[in-house]
């Protein structure tokens, strides 16, 4: 019933999306309200078939329906609720589900927020959105389908994969990729309907801008949260490995970044026009490439899902729009940009977002090249090759330490034409200060430093950006500072939005930069109850037992950890052995401090003896990782806010 | 229409490299990883069996070979021991030689192992890993696939599968 239902609703879907592309074009082509109107309808539908769908898909899994296949694939009587409701998302079908679902959201969020204007560019925008629409639907109502009957019904089966029920990070980490992922494609639509009518102003580019904002926002999360994922569940003490997938995230978030940049630039004059629009097509291919890289099975990862079908179909789609997007670049792109836009000064703010844009790009062809790298040295010479973090990190450092400190530069000058570069002064004697305080407590080797060092200009000037407003405000309206302080961020919000996600960025860099270079590992066996120094640690293990779950049998070792003469507590490595997997997977134990981690990994128990092995891992300003997410997330918020023209129209239509 | 002969020049040059990598790449196994040992032949050895047995390894000439590098102490060994005696059981009448070469293990304990678990072929001891060294091998279980004529047709990382085998073992029957 739950398979003919569902499929029924993906039909719905894909048949609510073919037509609004052609609804969609003609009320473009045509300027016809009628037509636009009939858009938005199927835009509706579309977004309220994809949420049935997958409401259907959740009920099958939770009423463990094994007559529909994807439950078969995925379910298991055994399963707790939660990994039932996240079984979504463990494997290849599910998940193209859940895209299909996010896109409705998407969409359906757009045709509400341009209900009552930009009615130029919407109906572009709405084909655009609904002919990816077209290939999601496609693929869940044909090679992806999850709602295919299964005949006879199985009585149970194998359960969600081992590694997604491991930690609850995994409920959102896939899901706020997703909603990163996914969420490109409202830019993209904007940004083809923008070639496609030849024509911009400032009000859509601002929307455009907070368009991308929001999904760049998820995506950032998303990526920071499946590095915390790895490091509280995979034992290796790591959040990132330049693994293909991970890098296939990262991709598109460069380019979105670059936009975010220089879309500043382009809503204050024409130029940058292409370029920007270039970085959000782009952002949006890279997406549909990193999305590939996971299901197609041709690159190796922890991350893929197994080979599929879907593979050709989606290479596909990639190439339809690749090709499409440098045709409509190329017919469209002298219309919106005028030659001889650019009239910045080498010292202004736009030039150094121009220098940003293009080391953002930099970074982003080295790590599509290192991604793609070994496919194409297998193609030409039949030899497997594989780039690894080396490569990675002696290219991105430099790149990323300029990055870094480009982020004090650009601040600190003004649009247009710089005056007073003594503005770059006390960053200076920041980074010196600080430079040399991080060399005395000891790092001393080239790229750490430097990143301190960068960090330490940049840091002084986001915050000087932060505080001034503030006291030049509070000082000329004769206002207490807090009054000041809680005015401007409402009223600047963009800006301090801004300012908390580059404090953010600079926390992240810091802490990998010190982290990976200084981080200590001991290998080392207990004897139960023989308290055992390792580095400044003092472990005592107190023995080991079984823990047995519905879905998973656990050896949940016990130690008792000090420093010094003060006790930290307990601590509970373990290792779980799930009935489909024949490797246990460890749960390790990490013991957060502000300063540095103990990370202990459970390697092997020996009952008999009465003894435990641990990979001991002491990391350094690991903590700060996570507190940076943390600070982007609030800064995004804090931009997405709606301002005060927007917010004073919504009163004023509500009132009406 | 009047086409930016700059900006397309530039995307095709970036689009068509890109899409021919990846759809030639379609069908590559990504944990396949080059080995220096394939079609070659390998060193000779003369090890114990865990019985006590000499075993010379020109007992494998003439015939297709699969070596099974492995230990008790490895879980993914453990698991893949009954698809190696499925193999086993099944290409053996055909006169493949199954061998398995124990590693860094203790020989009671493979004793103890094998005699619960089933072992329907001979398992050498390898002290200080010498036969394992000249195999290359970097962890277990690992496994060998030969011809007869002695030479490497591929390296397994990893647990095998009897059907995986069989793949392997059906083009040197």
């Amino acid at each position: 019933m739950i398979s003919l239902l569902g499929r029924a609703a993906v039909l719905a879907g894909l048949a609510a999306c073919s037509v609004g592309v052609i609804t969609g074009v003609t009320a473009a082509l045509r300027n016809s309200d009628e037509a636009l109107r009939w858009t938005r309808m199927l835009a509706w539908v579309f977004a309220l078939s994809m949420f049935t769908a997958t409401a259907l898909m959740e009920a099958a899994l939770l009423t463990h329906d094994f007559s529909v296949s994807y439950v078969a694939e995925v379910g298991s009587r055994s399963s707790p609720t939660w990994v039932s409701i996240v079984s979504l998302w463990s494997s290849l079908n599910g998940s193209i589900l859940l895209w299909g679902c996010v896109l409705g959201g998407f969409t359906l969020a757009f045709t509400i927020y341009t209900r009552d204007r930009f009615a130029e560019h919407t109906p572009w925008a709405l084909a655009c959105i609904l002919g990816v629409g077209v290939f999601f639907t496609f693929l869940i109502a044909g090679v992806a389908n999850p709602f295919a009957p299964v005949s006879p019904v199985p009585p149970d089966g194998p359960g969600a994969n081992p590694l997604l029920q491991n930690h609850i990070l995994m409920v959102i980490h896939p899901p706020a990729l997703y909603l990163g992922y996914v969420g490109m494609t409202v830019p993209f639509g904007m940004a083809c309907a923008t070639l496609l009518a030849g024509r911009l102003d400032a009000a859509w580019v601002r929307a455009l801008r907070r368009w991308m904002l929001l999904p760049w926002g998820f995506l950032s999360v998303g990526i920071i949260l499946g590095g915390w994922w790895s490091y509280e569940v995979l034992g290796w003490g790591g959040w990132w490995a330049w693994d293909p997938v991970e890098n296939a995230s990262f991709l598109p978030w460069l380019t979105a970044t670059a936009f975010i940049h220089s879309a500043m630039v382009m809503e204050r004059n024409t130029a940058l026009r292409g370029w920007t629009l270039t970085l959000v097509l782009a952002t949006f291919l890279l997406t549909l490439l990193g999305t590939f890289m996971t299901r197609s099975g041709v690159f190796n990862s922890v991350h893929s899902f197994t080979q599929s079908p879907i593979g050709p179909v989606f290479l596909g789609f990639f190439a339809v729009c690749l090709v499409a997007c440098v045709l409509l670049l190329s017919a469209r792109v002298d219309l919106l940009a005028p030659p001889g836009a650019w009239t910045a000064r080498p010292a202004s703010r736009e030039a150094s977002i121009l220098v940003v844009n293009l080391l953002l790009t930099c970074v982003t062809f080295t790590v599509l090249l290192g991604t793609v790298y070994p496919l194409l040295n297998e193609a030409l010479t039949g030899k497997q090759i594989s780039v690894g973090q080396p490569y990675f990190d002696r290219m991105g450092a430099p790149l990323g330490v300029i990055i870094l400190f480009l982020m004090g530069v650009g601040p600190s000058l003004p649009w247009g034409e710089a005056k007073n570069l003594e503005r770059l002064v006390a960053p200076t004697l920041s980074a010196a200060v600080v430079g040399g305080a991080a060399a005395a407590l000891g790092v001393r080797d080239l790229w750490p430093l430097l990143t301190v060092i960068a960090a330490g200009f940049a840091g002084w000037v986001t915050v000087r950006e932060m505080i001034a407003p503030i006291r030049a405000r509070a000082a000329a309206r004769d206002e207490s500072i807090p009054t000041a302080a809680a005015t401007l961020l409402r009223r600047a919000h963009r800006r301090y939005g801004g300012y908390t996600v580059h404090a953010g960025i600079l926390c992240i860099a810091v802490a990998h930069a010190i982290a990976t270079a200084y981080s200590t590992e001991h290998r080392t066996t207990f004897s139960e109850g023989a308290p055992t120094a390792v580095g400044d640690y003092t472990l005592t293990y107190q023995g080991s037992e079984w823990v047995e779950e519905p879905h998973r049998r656990s050896m949940v070792a016990h130690f008792d950890i000090q420093r010094g003469d003060r006790e930290l507590g307990a601590a509970t490595p373990r290792l779980n052995h799930y009935p489909t997997m024949g490797q246990p997977i460890g749960t390790p134990a990490v013991l957060s401090g502000l300063g540095e981690d103990l990370y202990l990994n459970l390697v092997n128990v020996e009952e008999s003896s009465g003894t435990a092995s641990l990979e001991v891992l002491v990391r350094p300003l690991v903590w700060w990782l996570w507190f940076g997410g943390g600070l982007i997330a609030l800064g995004i918020s804090v931009s997405l806010i709606p301002g005060r023209k927007r917010a004073a129209a919504d009163s004023a239509r509500k009132s009406a | 229409m009047a086409f930016n002969w700059k900006v397309l020049g530039v995307g095709a040059t970036l689009v068509v490299p890109l899409v021919a990598i990846l759809a030639s790449s379609f069908g590559r196994n990504p944990q396949k990883v080059s080995n220096a040992l394939e079609g070659r032949q390998t060193t000779p050895f003369v090890l114990e069996t865990i019985d006590g047995q000499s075993f010379d390894s020109a007992a494998l000439s003439g015939r297709p070979a699969v070596i099974n590098f492995w230990a008790t102490w490895c879980g993914p060994c453990r698991d893949e021991h009954p698809q190696l005696k499925r193999a086993a059981e099944a290409y053996a009448p055909q006169g493949v030689q199954f061998v398995g070469v124990l590693y860094r293990d203790e020989t009671e304990k493979a004793q103890r192992y094998l005699a619960a678990a089933g072992a329907p072929y001979p398992n050498l001891v390898d002290p200080d890993q010498v036969v394992a060294i000249d195999y290359g091998v970097v962890g277990v279980p690992e496994t060998f696939v030969l011809d007869s004529d002695g030479r490497v047709v591929q390296k397994l990382t990893g647990p095998v599968t009897a059907e995986l085998l069989s793949v392997l073992l059906e083009p040197l029957l």
